[in-house]
């Protein structure tokens, strides 16, 4: 059983200049009192999410649309309890796994099989469940005799394979993902999307963040429409897609 | 300060010790990672500190005119727990930058990183006694009582540089001088601090030991080592040091922890 509830919630996040960053700058404040270089004056806020309100159960498939900077990858990393949320409530229950990349904490001097566990480990699954996958693993990604070699021999494509290849064996409560997973040479675009799909089946509740209506349209249920860090429409997939589409032309 | 931020560092910090065997994992594949494509593995850090430790300790001895068997387990001692303390130090201004790939796409507690550090660090200065082994059994110390307050001196120093390493990776995120500035202050140290010399040596200006942090530091678990009892002032120094540090990290990191993610 999993359970988001989002309410009112408002987030906001610092722009962080180079001057920002200077310790001599630091000092002059604290020396002046404040007099020079004031700290808010230095800041600059950008209120990305605006009293957003939505409740998700088990069994939706979610996709956000919006344009860049409207604030998808803010509200997946909300959810995902990387941010903090100013003020309103959030509420999930359930253990939440972000894919924010295949790649992610991949050791590249290390070989095929170790990333295999330090990934899978990272994404909170134990030596002794990875090894079950071990077999499946090889066999997706086809990297035979190269899970023995560093990742840093491989190309750009294995990497990915393999990326893909691991991160599809969690079996998440809650999922969330900035852009479906697929990459790669055409043959291998369509086992990835397959095999991706049966990952976002998997979770009780999926998220996704993605530009390509298409996806969209495949693999949610409803959808979420965000500007400007503000809910314009939320709804079922086709509604909510129809109405951004036609909006945006 | 909102009290929900007291409430999301506990979190961070109780899910972070429920998860210590992921901790453990990566501190274990940073150890790991050193050796990967080298033929001696764990033996080069041992190697290369026992050739340092062996040229030091012989000229050194000369220098100060002191028999090699009271000299050589001083100073490994002492140079054993500054590697600890400096390599340590220098490393924890990084511990956030270093692990930003991780913060920002993985749902692991923050203070994770802060127990991979120091667990990486003690294992290899576990690494390191292997030396200190050897050189006790070529001039055996007297074993007393005293010399089980090794374990707590390295846990008192394990608390003050955990809580250093809060401050200083969370100033460095804001303040990227940090780490630099912490490699010039560190390069003085060893020369200022008694480590190869005893502090007696500095007859009438004693002081210039005694008012230095890393010194008493150091000697919590270095006179354990020789049998003997750390000063009564080293003990309240180190114990002062590590109850202030405490306190300054547990405020800086309930007040931004929830920060970090901006400022990476």
């Amino acid at each position: 059983m999993s359970h988001i509830v989002v309410h009112n919630v408002n987030v906001h996040y610092p722009i962080l200049q180079d001057h920002y960053m200077s310790i001599r700058r630091a000092m002059l404040r604290v020396i002046t009192g404040g007099r020079l270089y004031r700290q808010d004056k230095d800041t600059k806020l950008v209120h990305a999410l605006k009293d957003v309100c939505f409740e998700l159960r088990d069994g939706d498939r979610v996709g956000l649309v919006g344009r860049n900077g409207a604030g998808k990858s803010t509200l997946l990393k909300t959810i995902g309890g990387f941010i903090l949320p100013d003020n309103g409530n959030l509420h999930v229950s359930g253990v939440v796994t972000s894919l924010f990349s295949v790649n992610g904490g991949m050791d590249i001097e290390r070989s095929g099989y170790d990333n295999v566990f330090l990934m899978g480990r990272l994404l909170g699954i134990h030596r002794k469940e990875m090894i079950k996958h071990l077999a499946d693993i090889a066999e997706f990604s086809e990297l035979g005799h190269f899970l023995k070699m560093p990742v840093r021999a491989y190309s750009d494509g294995m990497k990915v394979r393999l990326g893909v290849a691991i991160v599809t064996c969690i079996h998440p409560d809650i999922l969330i993902l900035d852009e479906a997973i697929g990459a790669g040479d055409a043959h291998f675009i369509e086992k990835t999307t397959q095999r991706a799909q049966k990952l976002y089946e998997r979770a009780n509740i999926m998220i996704m963040a993605s530009h390509d209506p298409v996806i969209l349209r495949r693999l949610c249920n409803k959808a979420i429409w965000l500007d400007q860090g503000k809910v314009i429409k939320t709804g079922p997939v086709e509604e909510v897609i129809e109405a951004y589409t036609t909006a945006t032309l | 300060m909102k009290p929900q931020y007291a409430k999301i560092a506990m979190q961070d910090i109780t899910r972070s010790l429920r998860q210590f065997p992921l901790a453990a994992f990566l501190a274990w594949e940073d150890i790991k990672q050193r050796y990967v494509r080298t033929m001696l593995g764990p033996l080069w850090i041992v190697f290369s500190t026992g050739i340092w430790f062996g040229a030091m300790g012989f000229v050194m001895a000369n220098l100060f005119h002191q028999s090699p068997s009271e000299y050589f387990p001083f100073m490994v001692g002492g140079l054993l727990i500054w590697i600890l303390i400096s390599s340590s130090v220098i490393e924890s201004s990084q511990v956030l930058v270093m692990s930003a790939p991780l913060i920002t796409s993985f749902s692991i507690p923050i203070f994770t990183h802060y127990i991979r550090f120091i667990l990486r660090n003690y294992i290899i200065f576990l690494h390191n006694v292997l030396i200190l082994a050897i050189v006790l059994l070529i001039y055996p110390p007297q074993v007393t009582a005293a010399t089980w307050l090794v374990i707590p001196g390295l846990l008192l120093n394990l608390f003050i540089l955990m809580s250093g390493a809060i401050f200083l990776s969370l100033a460095n995120l804001r303040y990227r001088d940090t780490h630099l500035a912490v490699a010039s202050a560190l390069q003085v140290l060893p020369f200022v601090t008694p480590i190869f010399w005893n502090r007696g040596m500095l007859q009438n200006h004693k002081w210039i030991a005694d008012i230095n942090p890393f010194y008493h530091m150091i000697e919590i678990v270095r006179q354990p080592i020789l049998g003997q009892l750390p000063s009564t002032l080293s003990w309240i120094y180190t114990g002062v040091l590590a109850v202030g540090s405490f306190v300054v990290a547990c405020v800086l990191f309930i007040r931004y922890r929830h920060r970090i993610i901006f400022w990476l």
